[in-house]
């Protein structure tokens, strides 16, 4: 009995520190060996969920692969089409308005004969054949009007050859060139190929070349058909850039020299001329070249005439010479070079 | 003591079962939670790229028969055969007479590697306005036919044309 109590006692000397220490570390213990058994819970369920939601995830990116092989196949495919349609279209040049502006500008009394249009250079090259000069003259003037002269080049302006024969029309050659808003029509030289006037339209034109726009020589041929209506045919007529005219005619009938005195001083009188001067005189008699005069002497500006009234007199006389024997020996042929007044091109030189 | 040392032994346990088990297994459900988050952002990407490819195609469908023009201009193969048939009639319906029609080659275009063009031409003989209203219908055909060149020449009161022409076709 005596132990027991003895037992008891040391049982009671336990402090209730310890005890609440000793409950304290049990129940931490506890807590943590519950919460690592509730997370193999969890960790089951997440894992489960994880497992969905790869799965379908795998789906729907499967899903979107194949729309992205539908998008590159389809949708790349039509929109690099669409692109392609589209830049086709807008640099798309309509032939027909080509042949539109061609048939506006196109002299009713004047017909092409041939026609090349290369659509890629946006340039054609066209043949045609006037009824005479002065429908070429017309349509040169309509041109001039509806265009503006962009520069000369080489040694002729213009050049135009007339055929001879029944026919007597005029050749020439006037090449377009059509570029964004502007219209640029090139007269060709047909001996060389070279474009020997170039026409554009543009409002927007610097000065400088719109001086060379005074350059176009047309009026002169327009005064050509007053002087070659009756007895003279316009056989070739050039202008040149230092404003010089070559013009060669051809004596039909009538009193020859007589005539071609009179287109002397015709010429003469025309204020866009400043001289005039017979270069070279032919005598034909029935199609055949008989002799050639050569007359190099120079006809004076009706300003400078009083200075020079001896010359005047010395080549009158040559002439009255000449006259008798060239009418009796049939047609002539002759060339005059006219010195073009710059005042009245506005050229100052 | 006894008490003592068992509730030392506990909190062993304790930091043992901690470091050893518990901090991992959180750590590896954090990162699993981690990838889930992940997973599901790219999920919710892929379903707004598929609802905007499906949006996408809805539209399309309602642009049907313009997409069917357009692979019609732009086929795959050069189907030149219904090129030269359609023009063939076209000159036939504007009274002028055909010289020869053919000299096809086909290249890539410069402007897209994706497409071919077909060059080809043909000689037609007859009178100014009917060649143009010729050209005029060659392009306003659905099939583009861009026009290269025209060569014309006359012959006694008709003229003969040259034209050379292109149209394309997609490279598949």
């Amino acid at each position: 009995m005596a132990i027991k109590l003895k037992q008891d006692k040391k049982k009671k000397k336990v402090p209730k520190k310890t005890k609440i220490f000793s409950l304290i570390v049990f129940l931490v213990f506890f807590a943590i060996a519950t919460i690592y058994l509730l997370s193999f819970l969890y960790r089951s369920s997440l894992e489960d969920d994880y497992n969905e939601m790869m799965e379908f995830y795998s789906q729907k990116e499967a899903e979107a692969q194949s729309l992205r092989r539908q998008v590159d196949r389809v949708a790349v495919e039509e929109d690099t089409k669409i692109r392609f349609l589209k830049d086709i279209i807008e640099r798309r040049r309509k032939t027909t308005d080509f042949f539109s502006l061609l048939e506006e500008l196109t002299h009713p009394r004047l017909y092409f004969n041939s026609m090349s249009l290369d659509v890629i250079e946006g340039e054609a090259r066209i043949e045609g054949v006037a009824e005479n000069f002065r429908v070429l003259g017309e349509q040169v003037q309509y041109l001039r009007e509806k265009s503006a002269i962009f520069e000369g080049e080489a040694n002729d302006l213009i050049r135009v050859i007339a055929r001879g024969g029944e026919e007597s029309l005029d050749q020439y050659t006037l090449e377009f060139f059509i570029s964004e808003g502007n219209l640029e029509i090139y007269i060709m030289d047909e001996k060389t190929g070279r474009e020997v006037l170039e026409l554009e339209r543009d409002n927007q034109r610097p000065k400088a070349q719109a001086i060379k726009e005074e350059r176009m020589v047309i009026l002169p041929l327009e005064g050509e058909t007053e002087i070659s209506q009756e007895f003279l045919e316009l056989v070739s007529l050039s202008v040149s850039e230092e404003m010089s005219a070559s013009v060669y005619f051809y004596l039909l009938e009538g009193e020859k020299i007589e005539e071609m005195n009179n287109t002397f001083l015709i010429l003469e009188k025309n204020p866009l001329i400043e001289k005039v001067e017979v270069v070279e005189m032919r005598v034909r008699e029935d199609e055949e070249e008989i002799d050639v005069v050569i007359l190099e002497e120079e006809e004076e500006t009706n300003e400078e005439e009083d200075n020079n009234n001896d010359e005047e007199e010395e080549l009158d006389e040559e002439e009255e010479l000449d006259e008798e024997e060239l009418i009796k020996r049939g047609e002539v042929n002759f060339s005059l070079r006219l010195y073009l007044n710059p005042r009245m091109f506005g050229v100052s030189y | 003591m006894k008490i003592f040392i068992t509730a030392i032994v506990f909190i062993g346990l304790t930091v043992f079962l901690v470091t050893s088990f518990l901090l991992p297994e959180i750590e590896e459900l954090m990162a699993m939670r981690d990838e889930m988050d992940s997973h599901q952002r790219r999920l919710d990407s892929l379903e707004e790229y598929i609802k905007k490819v499906e949006d996408i195609e809805e539209k399309r469908d309602k642009y049907e028969e313009e997409l069917k023009r357009v692979n019609h201009i732009l086929p795959v193969y050069p189907e030149m055969p219904a090129v030269f048939s359609t023009i063939e009639e076209m000159i036939r319906r504007n009274d002028l007479a055909i010289v020869s029609l053919g000299s096809v080659s086909v290249r890539r275009t410069d402007e897209a590697v994706d497409f071919k063009e077909v060059e080809f031409s043909f000689n037609v003989f007859g009178g100014y306005p009917e060649f143009k209203n010729l050209i005029d219908d060659m392009e306003s055909l659905e099939r583009i036919i861009k026009i290269d060149s025209i060569r014309m020449e006359r012959e006694g009161w008709s003229y003969l044309f040259s034209v050379e022409a292109k149209t394309h076709f997609f490279l598949d």
